[in-house]
């Protein structure tokens, strides 16, 4: 028998099959982070939300901050007028301008990027953000479609719930399989962050190097800037004229950013005035049904008064390889429905059972 | 591995797009993983080959802006990358070949052990191809592993390894002329010149 004969047949006996498991590293690869533990606490395990989950982070707990016991005076909703309540939000990270590259936005071309579940408890104290991911396989219930036909239960990703029956199929699909009663859906879309920065009068930036990047619209030399909203999305958005074009620098670039907008905020938004236009802009970048209304929002935050960014819980949802999928995931259980159970919800156990 | 390639975007055209839209990095991963994993799971052993092939995309998506569009398949380089990330685990991989030298050769039934050299079965023949690998400079391992284990042609090894092609025939002669020598069904002396 020839040698590479021999070798070949040596190679199959030692060859094995590729584990379902592997989907974890194309996971690593979207997440295009190295391992979690490299990243700051706050961005742990959001590396592959991106900037939606900027816009999210800023929308939930940058109202937090500046609500903190320091500025405290401000005028808000007297806290000992309404009770408080444990309080679940679905937030959904919307992407609804796709890149200039690829086409003018079409009213098909909105989809959720982010899919996450706030819960609140009623003491406030630790605040849990629970990460559902896209690829994620479940039991949609029988929604009414965007134009008003009905789909029935179907077994589907759960992003697909979005795009076929928007907010509220998608809202009755989260309830349905965590058992937890949603109090609120909020929308934001990439425009939010826009806004927000806007209302801020700017944040301050750094820039290693000059930028010129046409394409993102940056041109700035080197050094700090204060940079306004179009500026500030491209400078979060952009991954190729600044740091390696990986996405763990982008991600560090927007964690700074954050933070850099949180001491903006805390530090101008002492004042009554801009605070309310600051919470008006970020309202506006913000779906919510039911409506919220400034002055909800304000109670909101005014009862995380003292919640600061470590009193965050940021999980994702417990997930294995979808068996006739492996690069699709369902949830792994009973771990996921432990999860939900310890933030309050029943989840169907057996109308799971029956589904499979 | 045949695909129907009429409607399917070419390798370079995907990483082109994925310069401006990562995610569609991810297909060049559904695409190749598997093959990659089988790969590196017979030169390491199946514990470590899910982390070297996420190991892999993350390097080769790092590097996506350096690579050259005028190749459409993708598959030299990424097992130009694999091969190199192999070569920081060498003693993974010695220790892998260690073990199937000790291995006993479980279904030898029909074996009345007389190893005359046509009758040897790649199964009986494990532990010297093992030993025979294991002796190998990492360089010309690569090539005899990537010629034998993988579906690539000299001259894509030739791009996998970035030497010329001349360079891998000679590194392959010189790799299979050490395999049969430990395999004992030829004089080494007399293949030697």
């Amino acid at each position: 028998m020839d040698d590479l004969t021999m070798l070949r047949d040596l190679g199959h006996t030692l060859e094995h099959e590729p584990p379902p498991s592997l989907v974890r590293q194309r996971q690593r690869l979207l997440e295009g982070a190295r391992p979690h533990r490299r990243l700051p606490r706050l961005m742990r395990g959001w590396a592959l939300v991106g900037l939606a989950a900027v816009v999210t982070v800023a929308a939930i707990v940058v109202p937090t901050m500046i609500v903190h016991p320091r500025s405290a005076k401000t005028p808000v909703t007297d806290p000992a007028a309404r009770p408080v309540e444990e309080l679940n939000l679905l937030v959904l990270g919307v992407d609804r301008r796709r890149p200039q590259a690829f086409g003018k936005p079409g009213p098909d071309s909105a989809r959720t990027d982010t899919m996450m579940l706030a819960h609140l408890p009623a003491d406030r104290k630790k605040i849990t953000v629970v990460a559902l991911p896209r690829d994620l396989m479940v039991q949609i219930p029988s929604c009414k479609g965007l134009k008003g036909e009905s789909i029935p239960t179907h077994l589907g990703l759960i992003n697909s719930a979005f795009a076929e029956g928007g907010s509220s199929c998608t809202e009755t699909t989260v309830e349905s399989i965590t058992g937890i009663r949603i109090d609120q859906v909020v929308e934001i879309e990439f425009d939010g962050l826009k806004r927000m920065v806007d209302a801020l009068g700017g944040v301050e930036i750094t820039l290693p190097k000059a930028v010129k990047d046409k394409a993102a619209g940056l041109d700035l030399p080197a050094g700090k800037h204060v940079v306004q909203g179009d500026q500030a999305l491209a400078y979060v958005r952009t991954r190729h004229s600044l740091g390696d074009g990986s996405d763990l620098s982008r991600i560090e670039r927007q964690q700074q950013f954050l933070s850099s907008m949180f001491k903006k905020a805390t530090s101008e938004l002492t004042d009554p005035a801009r605070l309310y236009a600051f919470l008006r802009e970020t309202s506006k970048a913000i779906k919510a049904t039911p409506a919220l209304d400034l002055q909800e929002m304000a109670g909101i935050a005014q009862s995380l008064a003292g919640v600061t960014s470590q009193d965050f819980r940021f999980v994702t949802v417990p997930w294995r390889p979808w068996q006739p999928d492996p690069n699709r995931v369902d949830l792994k259980q009973p771990a996921a429905d432990k999860l939900f159970t310890s933030l309050g919800g029943t989840p169907p156990k057996k109308a799971r059972k029956k589904a499979r | 591995m045949t695909v129907p390639t009429a409607a399917l975007p070419r390798d370079s055209d995907l990483i082109a797009d994925s310069r401006t839209e990562p995610e569609a990095f991810a297909v060049l991963f559904d695409r190749y993983s598997g093959m990659l994993y089988r790969y590196v799971s017979r030169r390491m052993g199946p514990e470590i080959a899910e982390d070297l092939v996420g190991e892999t995309f993350l390097v080769a998506f790092a590097g996506r802006s350096g690579y050259d569009l005028s190749y459409a398949d993708a598959r030299p380089w990424l097992f130009g990358i694999i091969t190199n990330l192999v070569s920081r685990h060498r003693r993974t991989e010695a220790a892998h070949y260690r073990a199937l030298q000790r291995s006993p050769i479980e279904d030898v039934a029909d074996s009345d052990d007389d190893r005359v050299a046509a009758g040897v079965t790649a199964r009986a023949a494990r532990p010297l191809l093992a030993r025979a690998l294991a002796g190998l400079p990492a360089r010309d391992r690569n090539v005899l592993l990537l010629v034998a284990w993988s579906d690539l042609s000299y001259e894509e090894v030739a791009q996998a390894l970035g030497v010329p092609i001349g360079t891998v025939r000679s590194r392959l002669n010189r790799a299979r002329r050490k395999v049969r020598a430990v395999l004992g069904d030829s004089n080494p002396m007399r293949e030697e010149n």
